[in-house]
C-alpha cells in the first residue's frame, strides 16, 4: 500500500510542476511590451526661471515610424510625424521624468536615447550635477551623443527635419559624420572629472524653413568650452576645424587657399589626417610638439597650375602644411591663452608619460597649461589629382609647369 | 555515496565558471577603485594565490588519495579538531555560495528586471543548480563541459566587438606610484583565485587524476586570460579612473558597442553567459557542500541533502543583508579575508603537519 | 503578504519533503532523520525572515569577525 501511495504522490507532482510551470513559462515579471513604452529618442534639459530643471523628450510613434514612406512623399502633414515632444519640470532629472510619467500612458523608456541636449542657460551655470542621470540610470547608454543647444534645448528637439525622420535621428547623424565635434556620454563623463577639468562639447543649432510647421534642420555650429562644467566660451566653426586636428579627430576636412605665384583659389580634400601629441619636460620646462601628418586629394584647381608637374606638387605640399599649421596656431591661442581650457588631451599626455611631475602641477594645472609651449610640426601629401592633370577651362597657353 | 567521475579535462571546464562568473562583473569595478590604470596588473598578482592552493590541494590529496578535505582533516587533527575544521568549511562555502548567488540576483534585479523581487532570481538559479547537482557531478560536469565553451566564446567576441573604441594608451602611466597600489587591487580577485581550491572536494571524483594539476592550471591560465581581457578592455575603453565609478563597467562596456549601427545593444549577451556561468558555479560549490556535509555527517547519500541546503543557501544570501551595497561590501572586503584564512592560510597549515606526522611514521 | 509569503514557503517546504521522502528507501533512517531536521530547520529560519526580516544572519556574522582585517587595508 505504501508503494502505491508513493506512486499517486509522485504523479500529483509531476502534475503540479508541469502545470505550475506553465504559469511561469508565460513570461518573467519585468514583461513590458513594446506597446507600454513610451522610447526615449532624444532629451533635453533646459533651466527654468526658477532654478528647476525642465526636462524635454522626444518619444517614438512607433506606428508613424515604420519604413520610408512617408519621406519623399511629403505627405506627412501635422500629426503624421513620426515624433512627439513632451516636456515636465523638477527639482531633479528623475523628478521631471516621473512627472512627465504622469502624463503620459506609456512608461517612459531610455534604452534607446542616442541624443542628450543641455540648454545653453543651463550649460552657462553648470552641467557637472545633470550628467550623473545618464550614468546613474540603469536604461540609458553611454553612447548617448552630448550637444549644447544654441537657445533652449526644447525648441531643437521640436524642429522636424527634412531628410531625417526625427531631431534626434538629424543630431546623431550630424555627430556620426564629425564635421564638428562628436562627444559621447562616455567621452564625457572621463573628461568631465578628469585631470584636466575642461570639456569642448559640440553646439547644436536649428534653423526654420517654415516656422508654423516647425520644419527646418539642424546644425552643428562650432564647439562650447567648459571648464569646472560651466561654459567658458564658444569657438566658431573656423576655429573648431583646428581643435579637431589637434585632436585628432578631423575627418571630413577641405581646405582651400591660393597658392603663391598663382590667382584662384585650389581646394583639397582630406584622405586622412594624424595628430600626435609628443609632451616633453626639460628643464622643468613644458613643451608640447604636434606633429600631424595628412593625406589630401585636390579637388578643384582654379588655377593655372598644371598638376603633373613634381615640383608644383612639392610647393603645393608645403604651403598646404603651413595653411593647416596657421589654422591649428589661431585654435592653440583662443584655446589656450586666452580661455587656458585644456580641451586638447594635453593633460593626459603629461599624465601618462610625466606621472610624478604632473603630480606636483595636476592642482593647478590650468595656469600651467597656458604656459605650455607649442610647436606644431606638420607634414601634409598630396596623393591624388584627381581627373584632370592639367586645370580645365582655361587656355593652354597660360598655363604654368610642364 | 557519489559514484559518479568526471575527467580531469571536466574538472577544468567546471572550475572555470566558479571563479570567473561572478568575478568578472563586479571585480574589474573594485581592482580599478584601487589600482587605477594598474588594474590589469592586478589579476596576475592574484593568479599566484591560485598557483598556490591548487598546489596544497594536489598535495593533500596525494598524501590522502580519494578523500575529500572532510575527511583527511579528521585525519590530520584529529576526531573532534577535525570535525570543528570540516564545520568551517562547510560554513565558508555555504556563505561562499550564497554571496555568489547575490551578485547574481543583485545584477539581474539592478541591471534588467528592477521590479522583480529578488528571491524569485534566488530561488530559480538555485533550484536549476539543485537539479543538476542531484543528477550527480556527472551531470555537473557535462554541463559545464556544455557551457563554458559557448561561454568563452560569447566573451571573446564581445570584446573583439570592442576593439574599435578602445584606447590603448590609457595603459600609461605604468606603476606611476609603484607596485602597492595594482597589490592592493589584487586583494579581493586573490580570493576569487583562491576558490580554485573547490578541487579538493572534487579530485577524489576524477578519473584520470594524474592530468588533474595540469588541467589545473590550464583552467587558471584560461581565468586569468578571461579577467586580463575583461580588465584590459574596461581600461582602454573607459580608462582606469572612469570603470571604478561604475557598479558593472562590463555591462557599460557591452552596451558601448556599436558597429556600423548594427550591431549593437548586446547586453542581452552578457545577460545569456551571465546566467549560464552563475548556473556552473552555483552548481560546483553547492556539489562541495552538499557531498561535504554528507561525509561530515557520515550520512550514505547526498542526494537528500541537496534542497534543503539549496533553500538554506537562498535563506542566507538574504539574511541580514538588505541591500546591494551590503551585499558587495561584504564581496569586496569581507570574503577576501574570510577566503584567505579558509582557503589558504588552513590548507597550508594542513599539509605541513600532514607532512610532519607522515615522516614521523615512516 | 506575510502569511501569503509563509504559505509560499510551506508548499514549497511540503513539496520538496514530497520529491526527495518518495526517493528515500526505509532503510535509510539516519538520512531521513538529517533531512527532516534540515528542511524543519530551513523552514523555521524562512519563517523567522518572512516576520523578522532584519535579523543578523551568518554573513553578519563573518563581517563582524574580520573587521579588524578590513580596517588593515
Amino acid at each position: 500500500m505504501a508503494y502505491g501511495y508513493l506512486h499517486f504522490s509522485r504523479k500529483l507532482l509531476l502534475i503540479v510542476f508541469t502545470w505550475g510551470s506553465l504559469l511561469v513559462l508565460a513570461g518573467c515579471w519585468d514583461r513590458v511590451e513594446i506597446n507600454d513604452l513610451a522610447i526615449v529618442l532624444a532629451a533635453g534639459i533646459d533651466k527654468t526661471e526658477d532654478d528647476q530643471i525642465e526636462l524635454t523628450v522626444q518619444l517614438a510613434i512607433p506606428s508613424q515610424m515604420g519604413g520610408g514612406q512617408q519621406q519623399g512623399s511629403g505627405t506627412g502633414g501635422p500629426g503624421k510625424e513620426p515624433t512627439i515632444t513632451r516636456q515636465a519640470t523638477g527639482t531633479t532629472i528623475s523628478e521631471a521624468a516621473s512627472i512627465l510619467q504622469q502624463k503620459l500612458p506609456r512608461r517612459i523608456f531610455w534604452g534607446h536615447n542616442e541624443v542628450i541636449v543641455f540648454g545653453k542657460e543651463l550649460a552657462e551655470d553648470g552641467i557637472r550635477e545633470y550628467v550623473e542621470f545618464f550614468a546613474h540610470h540603469p536604461e540609458p547608454r553611454l553612447r548617448s551623443y552630448i550637444f549644447v543647444s544654441e537657445e533652449k534645448a526644447s525648441a531643437l528637439l521640436e524642429v522636424i527635419p527634412y531628410l531625417e525622420q526625427s531631431s534626434s535621428q538629424f543630431a546623431r547623424e550630424l555627430a556620426r559624420f564629425q564635421i564638428g565635434l562628436r562627444v559621447t556620454l562616455k567621452d564625457l563623463l572621463e573628461r568631465i572629472s578628469g585631470g584636466a577639468r575642461a570639456v569642448a562639447l559640440p553646439r547644436l543649432a536649428y534653423e526654420f524653413d517654415n516656422l508654423k510647421d516647425k520644419k527646418g534642420g539642424l546644425n552643428i555650429n562650432g564647439t562650447a568650452i567648459f571648464k569646472e562644467g560651466k561654459i567658458e566660451g564658444y569657438l566658431d566653426d573656423r576655429l573648431t576645424r583646428g581643435l579637431l586636428w589637434i585632436r585628432n579627430e578631423v575627418h571630413l576636412a577641405t581646405v582651400s587657399f591660393t597658392p603663391e605665384n598663382a590667382e584662384g583659389y585650389m581646394s583639397f580634400k582630406l584622405l586622412r589626417s594624424n595628430t600626435q601629441l609628443h609632451p616633453e619636460i626639460k628643464d622643468g620646462k613644458w613643451k608640447m610638439t604636434l606633429s600631424i601628418t595628412t593625406e589630401d586629394d585636390i579637388e578643384e584647381n582654379q588655377t593655372n597650375l598644371v598638376l603633373t608637374d613634381p615640383k608644383i606638387i612639392a610647393e603645393l605640399e608645403e604651403q598646404l602644411a603651413a595653411k593647416i599649421d596657421e589654422r591649428i596656431e589661431m585654435t592653440l591661442e583662443k584655446i589656450q591663452k586666452e580661455m587656458q581650457a585644456d580641451v586638447l588631451g594635453f593633460a593626459k599626455a603629461f599624465e601618462q608619460k610625466y606621472p610624478d611631475e604632473w603630480d606636483q602641477v595636476k592642482d593647478r594645472w590650468e595656469e600651467k597649461f597656458a604656459e605650455v609651449e607649442i610647436e606644431v610640426v606638420s607634414k601634409a601629401y598630396i596623393r591624388r589629382l584627381g581627373m584632370s592633370t592639367q586645370p580645365q577651362g582655361i587656355p593652354e597657353e597660360e598655363m604654368k609647369g610642364e | 555515496m557519489e559514484t559518479g567521475k568526471i575527467s580531469a579535462s571536466q574538472m577544468a571546464f567546471m572550475m572555470y565558471p566558479v571563479v570567473i562568473a561572478t568575478g568578472i562583473v563586479i571585480i574589474p569595478s573594485i581592482t580599478a577603485n584601487y589600482a587605477g590604470q594598474d588594474m590589469w596588473l592586478s589579476p596576475i598578482f592574484a593568479s599566484l594565490m591560485g598557483v598556490l592552493v591548487i598546489f596544497v590541494a594536489l598535495k593533500l590529496h596525494q598524501l590522502y588519495p580519494g578523500h575529500t578535505i572532510i575527511e583527511y582533516s579528521v585525519s590530520i587533527i584529529g576526531k573532534v579538531p577535525g570535525k570543528v575544521l570540516g564545520f568551517i568549511y562547510l560554513y565558508f562555502y555555504l556563505l561562499m555560495n550564497a554571496g555568489g548567488t547575490r551578485i547574481y540576483a543583485d545584477f539581474v534585479t539592478g541591471a534588467f528586471f528592477k521590479e522583480t523581487p529578488l528571491f524569485v532570481i534566488l530561488t530559480t538559479i538555485m533550484l536549476v543548480s539543485s537539479f543538476a547537482v542531484r543528477g550527480g557531478i556527472e551531470v555537473v560536469g557535462r554541463s559545464a563541459e556544455m557551457i563554458v565553451p559557448v561561454y568563452v566564446i560569447v566573451l571573446t567576441i564581445l570584446c573583439i566587438l570592442l576593439v574599435a573604441d578602445l584606447n590603448p594608451k590609457n595603459i600609461f602611466p605604468i606603476f606611476p606610484d609603484g607596485p602597492m597600489p595594482s597589490l592592493k587591487g589584487a586583494y579581493t580577485p586573490q580570493s576569487w583565485f583562491a576558490e580554485f581550491f573547490l578541487i579538493a572536494f572534487l579530485l577524489p571524483y576524477v578519473k584520470d587524476v594524474q592530468k588533474a594539476g595540469k588541467w589545473g592550471m590550464i583552467s587558471l591560465g584560461a581565468v586569468l586570460l578571461g579577467f586580463l581581457a575583461t580588465n584590459l578592455s574596461l581600461l582602454f575603453l573607459f580608462g582606469g579612473e572612469l570603470t571604478a565609478r561604475f557598479n558593472y563597467p562590463l555591462l557599460d562596456a557591452v552596451r558601448y558597442i556599436s558597429i556600423a549601427e548594427f550591431i549593437q545593444h548586446m547586453e542581452s549577451l552578457v545577460m545569456a553567459i551571465w546566467v549560464a556561468g552563475t548556473f556552473v558555479k552555483l552548481a560546483v560549490v553547492h556539489f562541495a557542500l552538499v557531498i561535504g556535509t554528507a561525509q561530515w555527517l557520515n550520512l550514505s547519500d547526498y542526494k537528500p541533502l541537496v534542497f534543503p541546503l539549496g533553500f538554506l543557501t537562498v535563506l542566507v544570501s538574504i539574511w541580514g543583508i538588505s541591500s546591494e551595497m551590503e551585499s558587495a561590501h561584504y564581496s569586496g572586503t569581507v570574503f577576501p579575508s574570510f577566503s584567505l584564512v579558509v582557503q589558504t592560510i588552513i590548507p597550508l597549515l594542513l599539509l605541513v603537519i600532514a607532512i610532519v606526522r607522515k615522516k614521523n611514521l615512516g | 503578504m506575510n502569511w501569503l509569503s509563509l504559505i509560499g514557503v510551506s508548499l514549497v517546504v511540503l513539496l520538496l519533503f514530497l520529491y526527495e521522502w518518495s526517493k528515500m528507501d526505509h532503510t535509510q533512517v539516519k538520512e531521513k532523520r538529517t533531512f527532516i531536521f534540515l528542511l524543519a530547520g530551513v523552514w523555521l529560519i524562512a519563517v523567522m525572515l518572512i516576520f523578522f526580516p532584519d535579523v543578523s544572519g551568518p554573513i553578519d556574522l563573518i563581517t563582524f569577525l574580520f573587521r579588524p582585517m578590513e580596517n588593515f587595508l
